[in-house]
């Protein structure tokens, strides 16, 4: 059985075992390795990916459920040579990332949240933030940044 | 879904059906080699509970009929299809303006639990199945039992309606049974709340959750009630020694916190690595407080809470 579904915009099709996690189809058959296997249990949004624009932990969600649908992880963000988006500027340009382990996800949890909201407040921000652990930077910069994107200021 | 023990270790299979007739068929054929699997949230962690797989499960969440809602002001109960996700319950029924006041604890309950990322995902039937196979802390189950929901069952050769309670409480269910969806009554008079505690902040499994749903009478008082707790025992009840202190008086911070004392007197709390039984005995009172306080809030009957704090 091959389950074929789209990722950053490019079809595929792929042969893993129904039940494997769609991160591990990400890193091992794609090579795609921005999203982070951190606990493997849904808490710590290290591999958040969007599926049909919707932030998920890809560590739980089974390729079969995949099937048809549009996947979008960090990779698809800014080509390599490419600008950034005002996502990442933001994070950048605000001290928002310091070892970066949580950063693919985050950067996929505010871009969902922004596409949605496009002047989120910092409670709405720190909402969508809830499944993205951060052991680094406190948040406190995270949301700033986030805030200044709403506001135009990183576009 | 079946309470047998699964027996296959190889790669699972995904079987995909275009039919809750058909699934229901699939899976009674399989008996205890296969399950329903919604969103998967609790099923891909059986690896990590030391659980092995089903051979098959069989996708149900999306199929025709499971993803139905119809929540209006002027129908008697709110229809909620069993494939929707927590955060589209949220969606539907978080608007304290259009939505009937008698789903605010669902509302609430969808709300609280989890994780964005795993809200997105996990959906109604999953959450309440999952309460019948180890998931006592499943938060829309106190919810829907305070609320009087019903649900709406599939086998292969039909339908039935059951109280939630009934479906939690038999051991062994048949082979081929799929939730389709849940009816929630929805009267005029009726006011609902949920509450729960968790160790940190925000997400996180509750140590202990609570719903409320009370019919007031036009001079305040209450004239029936009912309470749920989730997170104690190994599934979440109802207490109705906690409903019958609310009935016959006003809903305040009193009756809240004298109901919340004759739920801790009744249930068996366990301890486990979050926190100790007593502790969660002792929290349940502030936290029916909480949930009263919440069903009074927006249309209910003016509020009145205890000195011991004003809830939040
Ligand atoms: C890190 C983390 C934290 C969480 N925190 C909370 C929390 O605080 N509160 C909370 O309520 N939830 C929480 N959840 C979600 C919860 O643990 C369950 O994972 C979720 O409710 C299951 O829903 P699902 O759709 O993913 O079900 P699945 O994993 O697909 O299935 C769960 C069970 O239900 C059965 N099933 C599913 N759908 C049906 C159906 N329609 N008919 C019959 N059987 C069915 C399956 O066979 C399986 O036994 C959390 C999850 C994670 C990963
Ligand atoms: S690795 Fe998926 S949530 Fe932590
Ligand atoms: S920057 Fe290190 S975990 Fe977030």
């Amino acid at each position: 059985m091959t389950y074929s579904f789209h990722i950053n915009g490019h079809p595929v099709e792929i042969g893993s075992a129904a039940m494997t996690g769609l991160l591990e189809v990400l890193r091992d058959e794609l090579g795609l390795r921005g999203a982070k296997p951190g606990c493997g249990e849904g808490r710590c949004g290290a591999c958040t990916v969007l599926v049909d624009d919707v932030p998920v932990a890809s560590c739980l969600y089974p390729v079969a459920l995949a099937q048809s649908r549009h996947v979008r992880t960090v990779e698809g963000l800014a080509a390599p040579d490419g600008p950034l988006t005002p996502v990442q500027d933001a994070l950048l340009e605000h001290g928002g990332v310091q070892c970066g382990a949580c950063i693919p996800g985050v950067v996929m949890t505010l871009t969902a949240l922004l596409e949605r909201t496009l002047r989120p407040t910092p409670d709405q921000i720190c909402d969508a933030l809830v499944g993205n652990l951060c052991r680094c930077t406190g948040y406190h910069k995270i949301v700033e940044a986030a805030v200044a994107v709403g506001r135009g200021e990183e576009r | 879904m079946t309470s047998a023990a699964p027996t296959s270790t190889a790669a699972p299979e995904v079987r995909a059906v275009s039919s809750l007739e058909e699934a229901s068929q699939v899976l009674a054929e399989l008996g205890p080699d296969g399950a329903a699997l919604a969103g998967g949230t609790w099923i891909m962690r059986r690896p990590l509970r030391s659980e092995p797989w089903h051979r098959v499960y069989v996708p149900v969440a999306g199929l025709p009929g499971l993803r139905e809602l119809d929540v209006r002001p002027t129908s008697s109960q709110a229809q909620l299809g069993a494939g929707l996700t927590h955060t589209e319950l949220v969606a539907e029924l978080a608007d304290g303006t259009s939505v009937p006041a008698a789903l605010a604890g669902l509302a609430a309950a969808a709300r609280l639990s989890a994780f964005p990322q795993v809200r997105n995902v996990a959906t109604l039937g999953g959450n309440i199945a999952a309460a019948r196979v180890g998931f006592r802390q499943a938060d829309l189950v106190p919810a829907l039992l305070a609320a009087g929901a019903r649900l709406q069952l599939g086998y292969p050769d039909g339908r039935a309606d059951r109280p939630v309670a009934d479906f939690l409480g038999e051991a062994g269910r048949p082979a081929g049974e799929i939730l389709a969806g849940v009816a929630v009554p929805t009267p005029p008079d009726r006011f609902a709340g949920f509450g729960r505690l968790t160790v940190r902040g925000a997400g996180e499994y509750a140590v202990v959750n609570v719903a409320v749903s009370v019919d007031v009478d036009p001079d305040g008082t209450v004239r029936s009630a009912r309470v749920a707790v989730g997170a104690l025992e190994p599934v979440p009840r109802l207490i109705p020694e906690a409903a019958a202190v609310l009935v016959g008086r006003p809903l305040d911070g009193t009756s809240a916190r004298e109901a919340g004392s004759a739920a801790a007197a009744a249930v068996d709390a366990r301890d486990d690595r979050l926190a100790p039984g007593w502790y969660r005995r002792a929290v349940l009172p502030a936290l029916l407080e909480r949930a009263c306080a919440q069903a009074t809030s927006t249309t209910g009957p003016a509020w009145t809470a205890t000195d011991e704090g004003e809830p939040r």
